[in-house]
This record gives C-alpha cells, structure tokens and sequence, in this order.
C-alpha cells in the first residue's frame, strides 16, 4: 500500500465521505453544515490532487505517469479487468480541474442553496457527483471509466431533477438521463468492439497496440470509434443528442456551472483525448467528428442570438464551445482541445455562477428583459463578468483567446482540417461575441428595466469569492498554452502543449507559414470585434434596432427562436411513435394476448378440475363401478 | 366349448364366476344397505367355492384351511356391518345407499 | 351313467337362480330368504368337492348364523314399503350391467381352456379329508387361526359398541 494507494483513496473518498455524511442527513435543513462538510471534502479532494501532481512532477518528462492497482476485479475469459486508477498528464489536468473549480463551486453554494428546504441532499448529490466524474478521468481501463460516466449521468439527473416537485423540471432531469442512455447504448459497443479487438480494456495496453495500425481491421475500427463517438455525443451534447443541455438549465445554477460547463459535459472531449492514438488511426471519424463539432458550434451560436432566458444563453454557448473542442479533436488538435476544455472550464463556469449571483440578487428572476443596468447594483459579479465575457469572445491576452484561436488555427492548417471547418469556427465565433455582448448590454448596461418590487442586491462573500478566483483564472488561464506564433516572439514557452508531449503528439503543420497563422488570428479578432461592437449598437445605443431588425426577418428569426424546432422533430418523429407503440404492445400484446393466454389456460385447468370433481359424487355404488373398471382394465394388461 | 358330462376344474371355476358376477351386480345395482351387505357375501362364497376346488384339484388341504378362514372373516365383516347399519338406521331412519352422500366433492 | 354331472348341475342350476334371487327380489327379507336358499346348495356343491367339512360349517354358520342375522336386523327395521329396490335409473343399471358382464366374459373365457375332458381324473382322487385340515390348520396354519380368534373376539366387542344405545342398558333412548 503505497502513499499513491492512500492519495488515490482519499482524491477518491473524501467525496463520498461528504455524500454519506449529507446523505444519510437528508432531511437536515442547515444548509451552512452541509455546505461546509462538502466544500471542506472537495477541498481534501484538491489537495490530494496537488500532492499527486507534485509526485507527478518529480518524474521524468516522459514517464509522466502514476499507475495505481486495487485489485483484479474480474476475468472474462484470460483478459482481466481490474480496479485500478493512472494518473498522467491528461488525467492529472482534469482532476485538478475538477477539484478545484469543483471546490469554488461547492463554496459558491453554500451562499446560493441558504434557502433551500433540502440542502443536505443537493450537497450529498454534489459530491457524489464529484466522486463519479473523478471515478471517470482516473480510471486506467474503459470499465472503471464506464463506471464513472453511468455515475455522473445518474449525478446529472438527480441534480437536474433536484426540485422534482416541479414537474417540469423532474421532466428535464428525464430527458437528461435518457438522451444519455442512448449514447451511452453507442459507447458500450463501441467498447465491446475495441474489446473484440484487442482483448483489453486498458487505455495503456490499447494505445500500445495501436503502434502496429496495419494488422488491425479498419473498418472494425473505425465502427468502434463512430460508436465511441456517439456516446461522447450523447455526455457533450453534441448534434444529435444535445437538446437535454438547455433543459437541463432548470436545475440549481451551481449544479449547471460545475456539470453543464467544467466539468461532466467535458467527459467525451478526455475520452477521445485519452484514446488518441485509437482515433488518429481513424480517417473517417475524424472527419466526422470534426464536421458535427464544427456544425454544432455554429448551430448552438445561432439559437443562442434569441435566447431571453439568463441560463439558456450560457447554456447554448456551452454547447457551441464543446462543438469547438470536438473540432480541435477532430483535425487531431488534441493539446488544442484540452486547452481550450481548461480555458472554458474556467470562464464558463464564472459566468454560470455569476448568473447565478445575479438571479439569487434577482431573488429568482431569470428573464433579461426585465433586466438591466445591473452592473450599480451587482458590482463584484459585473467585474468578475466581464472578465468572462472578455474571455469568451477571444479578446486578445485573455484565456479564451489563446485557446479558441489554435482551434481555428489548427482545423484551417491540419491535415485533417479544411478550409470549411475554419470558416464555421469563425462565423461561430461571431455569433458567440455577438449574443454574449447582447447578453452583457441587456444584463449589467444600458437602461434599468427591473420591476418596482425587485430589490437587486449584491451576493455574500461566500458567493463573491469564487467568481473573484474564477475572474483571475479566466485572465492568466491562457498563459499556459501560448501558441508558438507568439511565443517564440516573446520567448515564452507553450507550457501545455510541453506539458502533454508525453501522451499526445504534437501536430504536424506542413505547408503553413506563420504569416498565415497571423492573418488568421488578426480575422477572427476582427470579426469577433466587429460582432462585439455591433451587439454593443444593437443593445445599448439604438434599443429598437433589434426588434426592427428581427420583425423584417420575422419567419428566419421564429425557427431559430423555437431552437429549429429540433424538439418537436425529435417528439414527432421518435418519442410519440414511441410511446404510441408502447402503448398499442401493453394493449395488444399484454392485455389481450397475454393476458388472454393465461386466463385460457387459467380457466382450462379449473373446468378440466370441475369435470374431474363430478366424478365425485358420494355415490358408493359408482366408486364401486370405478373399481370394477380399474380392474378389467388390469386384468385385459395382464392377459393381452 | 362347454362340456356338459365330464365335469372339469373349469366348471366349478365358471360356476364360481357367475355367482361372483351376480353377487357384483347386487352390490352396485341395490339401493338398501343390508341386501348390499348380502351381495357381498355372495360374493365371498363364490371365492369360497373357487378355492374348494382349486384345493381338490391340486389335492392339497391348505385351500380348505383358506376358506375357513374366509368363512370366520365374512361372519366377522357381517357382524359388523349389520351393527353399523343398525346405527345409521337410528340417525337417518332409512337404510338407503342414497343417503349417504356426505362425500361430494 | 355317471351320476356325478347330474348331481353338479343341480345344485348349479339352484345355486345361480337363488343368487339371482338375493339380487333381483324387491323386498329384502326375500332376498335373505334367497340367500339361505344359496348357502345351502353351495353346501351341497362343497359336499360333492369332498370337502364335508366345511359343508357342514357352511351350513352351521352361514345359513344358520349369519342369514339369521341378516335376517333379525331387517325385522328391527320393519321395512314396509320397499319402493324402490334400485338406485338410479335403467340407465346407469344398465351400463352397470355392462361393464360388469365385460368384466365378467374377461375372467370366464380362460375357463373355457380349463374345461377340457383330460383334466377330469381329479374326482377319483381321495386325499381331502378332515383329518388332514385338521393337522393343517393346527400345524401349518396355527398363528392365522389363533390371530383369527383374536380379531373374532374384538369383533365381538366392536359390534356390540357399534350398535348400543345411548347411555348403557338403562337408559331411554330418545
């Protein structure tokens, strides 16, 4: 039992310490000792993590990597499945990432969930919650990390669903669950195909194989992948299966910051990651991959320019953004993809949670219509807001920039990449500056529309203090990761991509100059400008322009308003037959038929008993027949 | 077939049948206890008569033993069915195989 | 002439029409008297099997005990009217009837094959007398004949039990 053994427990049980502790408590209404209890696990939780990564640290640059064995759980076959957890440069990224914000986040709710009736389960969810997501990113094996993604789905629904009174929002929390499943149902094949393949569950031993590409079955391959790829779909909300994302919205606003923004939607982008060498290998995914993420970053964009609801423009953008990460995986940008998972982590979580400072200030008010000019009443959460904002939009020397422009940079100039996809990406990227300015101007600046009765005040410290962190995270975050363009200029290094050369191999540009990149860069600022300044017009200055503009365009801006009707088309074309079919079976097949069945038989064996029993009849001299009748039936046995 | 001058095992052995038979029928055909009762020893002294002469035929003694023994159990067994049809007779004033339904299932 | 086939079929003849009486007569003190009638020809029948012995008993015990107690219990009844001396209609009689003469040409027809005329040297035989039933039944054949005894004795007691009154010999009965 070596101290990795202990560390690994405690990253992994101190959360469950919390969830038992809250759990078992469920019905406790102080919320500030249930609160406390799993900040303070969280927070166990992030310190083992740092001193893992300071073990980590001391290693070599390319051994980067701490296996930790449990025990054999189980053999199918001679191939072992076992309990065991790896912590290398891609997984130690997402723990800290998933402690850390996850810490701020538990803090931030202890603030936002005082007045709750439940605070004990919402806190007991949180860290169950935590445990699972880390249950995914440490395991060493697709079993262990299979584990975990059922896990958080489950997390995802209880806390989508955590005021289930409301039926609406039970619904959510179902819809969530399910459009999970039908992922998830991608990812099991796709695992028992790559299972099929290489007689092994564990990440090491499948990325090993891989070095010999040629003597495995492409197209086997690429079937596990494409399903692989759907789950992660299914978990990142990607086109098909993202609709449960914006409906998910009806859960606590902290449950949205730390699982629909850093961390559980993050799960497919490490999947992929941390089978690299798996996807690299396969053409015909990769491109898929990146067409759907570059489509769904537009597709999400758009929706989000029409959106009045505070949490369904964040959570449309959240959606756009994890179309960027799939971009970067799919033209092979895998260090790309990770950075800009960190960047977004960071900035959309702030502004998740500064949302929620506003409507907890909002006492409950989501619509931005009715509000504005807040940035008076809501001073610290207008600040740290900004820094998101800025972020997001790729407003040079902040975080988002650095990560979101090697996206574009790589899905024009990778062998993987297209023209096309880079276009997308910017044409998105318009949109994002466009409606997260609009939704700054109709928030914070501009004219005060809140209702008489409403009292906007600012949050408590408890609340305050992890936007101010996440402010600070959003503005050096990028830091890490300064593409080479400008770094060999300044003579700073790309920490991150320095930092994953040991598991993901840097890309290979061929035919791309830097004047190139630099063009490039300086067109996606622009149009992220332009966007920013007209959406600056369109919200602060000239009020009515938006209302006119979109009376002239009235049939366009309806199906992007109603999400292009993606809903209805799902209910219609899969969900009623569905249900209609369900019901015809139970009535038809169940009622009728089965039913029908038993009870025929049911009612054969009573007559054939009532027929029997009349044999009965207490009549001596006919039992004496029956004698008589057994006896020749003996005798005529015995002669013939 | 039936061989009317040399008298053979098999006549007594018919003769014994038929008086087995009649006596059945009483049993199932009659409707009071005590000719039921009747039929039934009927039937025993057919067996009686088989066994005499199987015991002459084969000329051994222990067939006569048998029938002793047979005639002792048959009194017996009339004895008391008589006293059991005499108990009846004072709960159901009748003596009718009819009445005795109690058993129906 | 042979006078042994006469004397069998007489005593035949009688006992199958007084069996058909006990069976067939409507009242039963017919039907008892009927069945004296065939104690005493089976007698008869034992007497020319050589078998004197037990004819005597036949007449000791079966007609002159049992049928007279047959005979005393249908008196304490005091049966006037017998007005249906059959159960269940001619119908099922009649199926009765069937399926016992099935049963019945079953169990005759191998008696036809015992009816040959090679198998009748037996009645010259003599070794069938009362002295050796008497060294049987009390060498052979002592534990069934003292067990006998036994089960007659509780007979005995059975029947008187089964057929008081209530309440001992003094009592009324109701």
């Amino acid at each position: 039992m070596t101290t990795h053994h202990i560390l690994t427990l405690v990253l992994l049980f101190a959360p469950v310490a919390g969830f038992l502790f809250n759990g078992i408590r469920f019905r406790n209404q102080n919320g500030i000792l249930a609160g406390t209890v799993a900040t303070l696990a969280a927070a166990t939780s992030f310190a083992a993590t740092l001193l893992i990564y300071r073990d980590l640290l001391a290693l070599p640059h390319a051994q980067r990597e701490i296996l930790v064995h449990f025990y054999n759980w189980t053999l199918i076959g001679e191939s072992k499945i076992n309990i065991s957890f790896m912590f290398d440069t891609i997984s130690i990224l997402m723990c800290l990432i998933i402690t850390g914000v996850g810490s701020l986040i538990h803090l931030f709710s202890i603030g936002y969930m005082s007045h709750d009736e439940r605070p004990s389960k919402y806190f007991a969810y949180l860290n169950f919650f935590l445990f699972n997501m880390l249950l995914l990113v440490t395991g060493s094996n697709l079993i262990v990390m299979f584990v975990g993604w059922e896990g958080v789905g489950l997390c995802s629904y209880l806390l989508i669903g955590f005021w289930f009174k409301d039926a609406e929002k039970a619904a959510a929390g179902m819809k969530a669950f399910i459009t999970n499943r039908v992922g998830d149902a991608g990812l099991l094949l796709g695992i028992f195909i790559l299972f099929s393949l290489f007689g092994t569950f564990e990440f090491q031993e499948i990325n090993a194989r891989m070095i010999d590409v040629a003597g495995i079955p492409l197209s086997l391959l690429t079937a596990a992948t494409l399903l692989l790829f759907v789950g992660a779909t299914g978990k990142s909300a990607q086109m098909p299966l993202y609709v449960w994302l914006p409906d998910a919205m009806a859960g606590p606003t902290p449950v949205s910051a730390l699982i629909h923004a850093a961390t559980m939607v993050t799960a497919g982008i490490y999947m992929i990651v941390r089978m690299n060498p798996v996807f690299m290998a396969t053409e015909i995914t990769m491109t898929t991959i990146a067409v759907i993420g570059a489509s769904t970053a537009l597709f999400a964009a758009t929706i989000g320019l029409t959106q009045w609801d505070i949490k369904k423009v964040l959570a449309y953008s959240t959606v756009s953004q994890l179309g960027y990460m799939f971009l970067a995986v799919g033209v092979g940008a895998f260090g790309a993809a990770m950075f800009h998972l960190m960047t977004h982590a960071f900035f959309k979580a702030l502004m998740f949670l500064g949302s929620g400072s506003v409507i907890h200030g909002m006492e409950g008010e989501q619509d931005i219509r009715k509000m504005g000019g807040l940035k008076k009443q809501l001073p610290i959460t207008h600040i740290t807001f900004v820094a998101g904002w800025l972020a997001i939009i790729g407003t040079p020397l902040f975080s988002g920039f650095f990560s979101k422009d090697e996206i574009l940079w790589f899905s024009y100039a990778s062998s993987h990449g297209h023209f096309l996809l880079w276009l997308v990406g910017v044409v998105a990227a318009g949109c994002t500056a466009f409606y997260m300015t609009r939704l700054m101007a109709l928030t914070f600046w501009g004219k005060s529309r809140v209702p008489k009765e409403v009292h906007p005040h600012e949050s408590p410290l408890s609340m305050t203090i992890p936007l101010i962190i996440l402010a600070i995270l959003s503005v050096v975050g990028g830091y890490l990761g300064i593409p080479h363009v400008i770094g060999h200029a300044l003579h700073l290094p790309n920490i991150l991509e320095e930092w994953f050369s040991g598991k993901i191999s840097p890309l290979h540009i061929e035919n791309a100059t830097t004047a190139e990149e630099v063009l490039l860069m300086l067109i996606s600022v622009s149009v992220a400008f332009a966007s920013a300044t007209l959406a600056y017009i369109f919200y602060v200055k000239d009020t009515a322009k938006p209302a006119q503009v979109a009376s002239k365009i009235k049939g366009l801006y309806n199906i992007v308003y109603n999400k292009y009707f993606v809903d209805e088309g799902y209910a219609k074309a899969i969900i009623n037959p569905l249900v209609v079919f369900s019901r015809n079976l139970w009535l038809y097949m169940d009622v009728e038929f089965i039913d029908k069945a038993t009870y025929k038989l049911t009612n054969f064996v009573q007559n054939s008993a009532e027929g029997l029993r009349s044999l009965q009849n207490g009549n001596l001299q006919s039992y004496a027949v029956y004698i008589v009748i057994g006896f020749i039936a003996m005798i005529s046995v015995i002669l013939f | 077939m039936l061989e009317l001058s040399n008298i053979t095992l098999g006549h007594f052995i018919l003769l014994s049948c038929v008086l087995f038979t009649i006596g059945m029928v009483g049993v199932l055909v009659r409707r009071n206890v005590i000719v039921i009762l009747m039929s039934i020893e009927l039937m025993l002294n057919a067996v009686n008569l088989a066994f005499v002469a199987f015991s002459r035929h084969h000329n051994l003694a222990d067939g006569q033993v048998i029938v002793f023994f047979v005639m002792a159990i048959a009194a017996a067994e009339a004895a008391i069915g008589l006293a059991i049809a005499i108990s009846v007779f004072r709960k159901f004033n009748g003596v009718e195989i009819r009445l005795f339904e109690n058993l129906k299932g | 002439m042979d006078i042994y086939p006469i004397v069998f079929h007489f005593f035949a003849a009688l006992v199958t029409i007084s069996a058909l009486g006990v069976v067939l007569m409507p009242s039963p003190i017919y039907s008892a008297l009927c069945l004296a009638l065939t104690m005493l020809f089976l007698s008869g029948l034992f007497f020319i099997l050589d078998a004197q012995f037990l004819a005597a008993v036949q007449l000791m015990v079966y007609a002159g005990a049992v049928v007279v107690l047959f005979v005393m219990v249908l008196m304490l009844f005091d049966l006037r009217n017998e007005n249906q001396p059959f159960s269940g209609n001619w119908r099922v009689n009649l199926s009765k009837l069937g399926v016992i003469a099935l049963g019945f040409i079953l169990i005759a027809l191998p008696c036809t094959y015992l009816m040959k005329a090679s198998n009748s040297e037996w009645l010259q035989s003599r070794g069938l007398e009362t002295k050796k039933l008497a060294e049987l039944l009390f060498s052979k054949h002592i534990f069934a004949f003292e067990v006998v005894g036994a089960l007659l004795t509780v007979v005995l007691i059975g029947a008187i039990a089964l057929a008081k009154a209530k309440g001992g010999t003094h009592a009324r009965t109701e």
